[in-house]
């Protein structure tokens, strides 16, 4: 029998992401631009049993994730799972700068252990420090959380598979593992060809986040390869867009996803109490059938 | 397998290099840059790529069958001559053109060009824009009378930095970078229109326009217009809509969906209302990196340098395609400098 997943939280509804329909996730953000409401929100699903949540690095996600340190009883019980980098920031400042000098304004944000190993790296033009100092930039704002692991937005993640950037692979895991004591993560919309890279390139066990639904949505190059790649897979899968983005109905989306190897947790987004209980209930009566 | 490679290693050329490093039949061998950094990081992560801070040196030297060229706007000119001249394919960044002296300069050596070009319009390849194309060219809601068309993002609410706030490096503001997107799309649609009018508003940047309503009206009574802005509240991601009204019905087509309106019954579909979400018309890709169209984009256009069948056959902007966008362009800015007059448009449909 397969073992029930860990169900983590999403939280893209508290900063308008619906990859759905753009138009609702923005209606949705102005919900939760009150804090409290996502409190609310993040507590009721910790007291029916997610034991986690996802976060990205949006500033409105930052606030929460500041809210979340504050409270000691959210702080010591629920795992916090950064996504860095908010990558939408990182667009918007490299067509405003260019990507090297948008790199260089976030340094500024840095605090002095940053800025001195940024300074190095921009003296030396060494990207690779530069790189680590970003990370702490990004992951200073998790400090006073109890961090789950860090993943690697899949934006970076498929770059970094694409071009085969093995120095930069390493670096990312070395640094996180080494500096945070969490696992070092990987968020990718092409799963299979991650992977066959890791495969080659002998990563040990890795954790990846990666979508897996029943109509193979943003499953690339297609489902039957994902499927073929999950049952092959030695490490930990999260299973991210199970239910398509909001097309599919949970019942049927896990049904589908109680039958699959390899799946050692699930993410779940919702914007209100039921949709959330709902949803856990449904996915624990999956596996439990 | 061809030989395909970058000029101008920034954000989008990241974006392409690493989309043609996954496909199977094209061999990337490289990139030309001149920031110091890029060039120095990738000598050391990829050894065995060819690496050149001068483009020209780039070009005239190696073995290549495609580039793709990602650099600013100002550059794009030169780097298309010296593919021309030496019969390269090309891929340029929109818009391919600073001004339409170029395009006109250009126009004139293009006879020569024995290789294929295309412009980076990717929104032709989102799932729903191309549903929208193949339910316009079945005249599913009859000869179209009007349309209505809005592009917006909350992207600019202080004075912007960089070159693409200077209209000498990049000849325009929203208009240039955001708003030529949803012109092609109503090129590609509807055709081109015979005359444009225009009124663009500088809210936070001194030298380029914020946001620009134009009107474009075609001499089969077709009329439509355009709102665009990189200033507006609560739109997170760049979000595009158009509402097109015909005959028998409309369409309204957005990133997410398309909404086809029928008054009557036909042979595919019946009289009211029939969604398609974008989950139902896509499919997998080569490789995704969060924007699937910049894969099929890409797709198309090394099968077409291959000359290899795509089962999604879809127009390909080319040079040529610019060329004449560059006259709605250019129109458009001389209508707004003279209080949103229309002006005729003189496109070459060859």
């Amino acid at each position: 029998m397969i073992k029930t997943p860990n169900v983590i939280m999403g939280s893209g509804q508290f900063v308008g992401v619906n990859h759905l329909s753009h138009e609702k996730g923005d209606t949705r953000a102005n919900k939760f631009k009150n804090i409290d409401n996502v409190l609310d929100l993040i507590f009721f699903a910790k007291e029916i049993g997610f034991n986690g949540i996802m976060f990205s690095t949006h500033p409105h996600s930052i606030e929460i994730v500041k809210q979340i340190a504050k409270d000691k009883t959210l702080s010591d019980s629920l795992f916090i799972y950064p996504n860095l980098p908010y990558i939408q920031k990182y667009v918007t400042g490299a067509n405003e700068m260019g990507m090297i000098g948008f790199l260089y304004d976030m340094i500024k944000q840095g605090n002095t252990k940053s800025l001195i190993m940024a300074s190095k790296g921009v003296i030396t033009k060494n990207i690779l420090s530069i790189i680590k100092s970003l990370i702490d930039i990004e992951l200073n704002s998790f400090k006073n959380v109890k961090m789950g692991s860090v993943f690697l937005h899949n934006v970076l993640t498929d770059i970094i598979v694409s071009l085969e950037l093995d120095e930069l692979l390493h670096l990312y895991i070395e640094y996180v593992e080494d500096n945070y004591n969490v696992k070092a993560g990987f968020v990718t919309l092409n799963f299979p060809k991650l992977s066959s890279y890791f495969s080659i390139k002998n990563i040990k066990n890795p954790l990846i986040q990666t979508p897996i639904n029943k109509i193979g949505f943003q499953m690339n190059p297609n489902i039957e390869s994902n499927i073929k790649s999950l049952n092959d897979f030695d490490g930990e899968i999260i299973a991210m867009s199970t239910l398509a983005a909001g097309y599919l109905n949970p019942s049927d989306a896990y049904t589908f996803i109680s039958k699959l190897n390899n799946i050692n947790s699930i993410i779940v987004g919702g914007s209100s109490k039921s949709h959330l209980s709902e949803t856990f209930e449904i996915i624990n009566n999956s596996y439990s059938n | 397998m061809i030989k395909a490679a970058i000029i101008g290693m920034g954000k989008m050329g990241l974006l392409h290099g690493s989309t043609l490093s996954s496909f199977d039949d094209v061999d990337f061998i490289g990139f030309s840059d001149d920031n110091k950094i890029m060039v120095d990081t990738f000598k050391k992560l990829k050894p065995d790529w060819i690496i050149n801070k001068n483009y020209k040196d780039f070009l005239y030297n190696n073995d290549i069958d495609v580039v793709f060229i990602t650099t600013p706007i100002s550059t794009h000119y030169e780097i298309i001559k010296v593919c021309i001249e030496k019969n390269i394919s090309f891929f340029v960044e929109k818009p391919a053109f600073h001004s339409l002296d170029q395009a006109n300069s250009l126009s004139s050596i293009l006879p020569q060009f024995t290789g294929k070009s295309m412009v980076g319009y990717m929104m032709r390849f989102i799932s729903t824009f191309q549903k929208t194309k193949e339910l316009i060219n079945q005249s599913l809601i009859g000869d179209i009378r009007y349309f209505e068309g809005n592009m917006y993002i909350s992207q600019l609410f202080k004075e912007g930095k960089g070159w693409r706030y200077d209209p000498k490096l990049s000849g325009g503001g929203v208009v240039v970078h955001q708003t030529c997107h949803l012109l092609d799309l109503i090129n590609w649609f509807l055709g081109f229109p015979n005359h444009i009018g225009a009124i663009t508003n500088n809210w936070f940047s001194p030298n380029v326009e914020d946001h620009a309503h134009i009107t474009l009206k075609y001499n089969n009574n077709l009329f439509g217009w355009v709102d665009s802005t990189w200033s507006r509240f609560n739109k997170r991601m760049l979000s595009t809509r158009i509402y097109f009204e015909g005959e028998f019905g409309s369409i309204t087509v957005d990133d997410d969906s398309v909404k086809l309106f029928l008054t009557k019954n036909n042979n595919e579909f019946e009289k009211g209302w029939t969604t398609f979400s974008k989950v139902e018309l896509g499919n997998g890709v080569d490789i995704d990196f969060g924007a699937p169209y910049y894969s099929v984009q890409d797709r198309v256009f090394i099968n077409s340098i291959m000359n290899k069948d795509f089962i999604r056959k879809t127009d390909i902007h080319d040079i040529n395609d610019s060329i004449n966008l560059q006259q709605i362009l250019t129109r458009i800015y001389e209508s707004a400098n003279n209080m949103g007059k229309l002006i005729k448009v003189e496109v070459n449909n060859d």
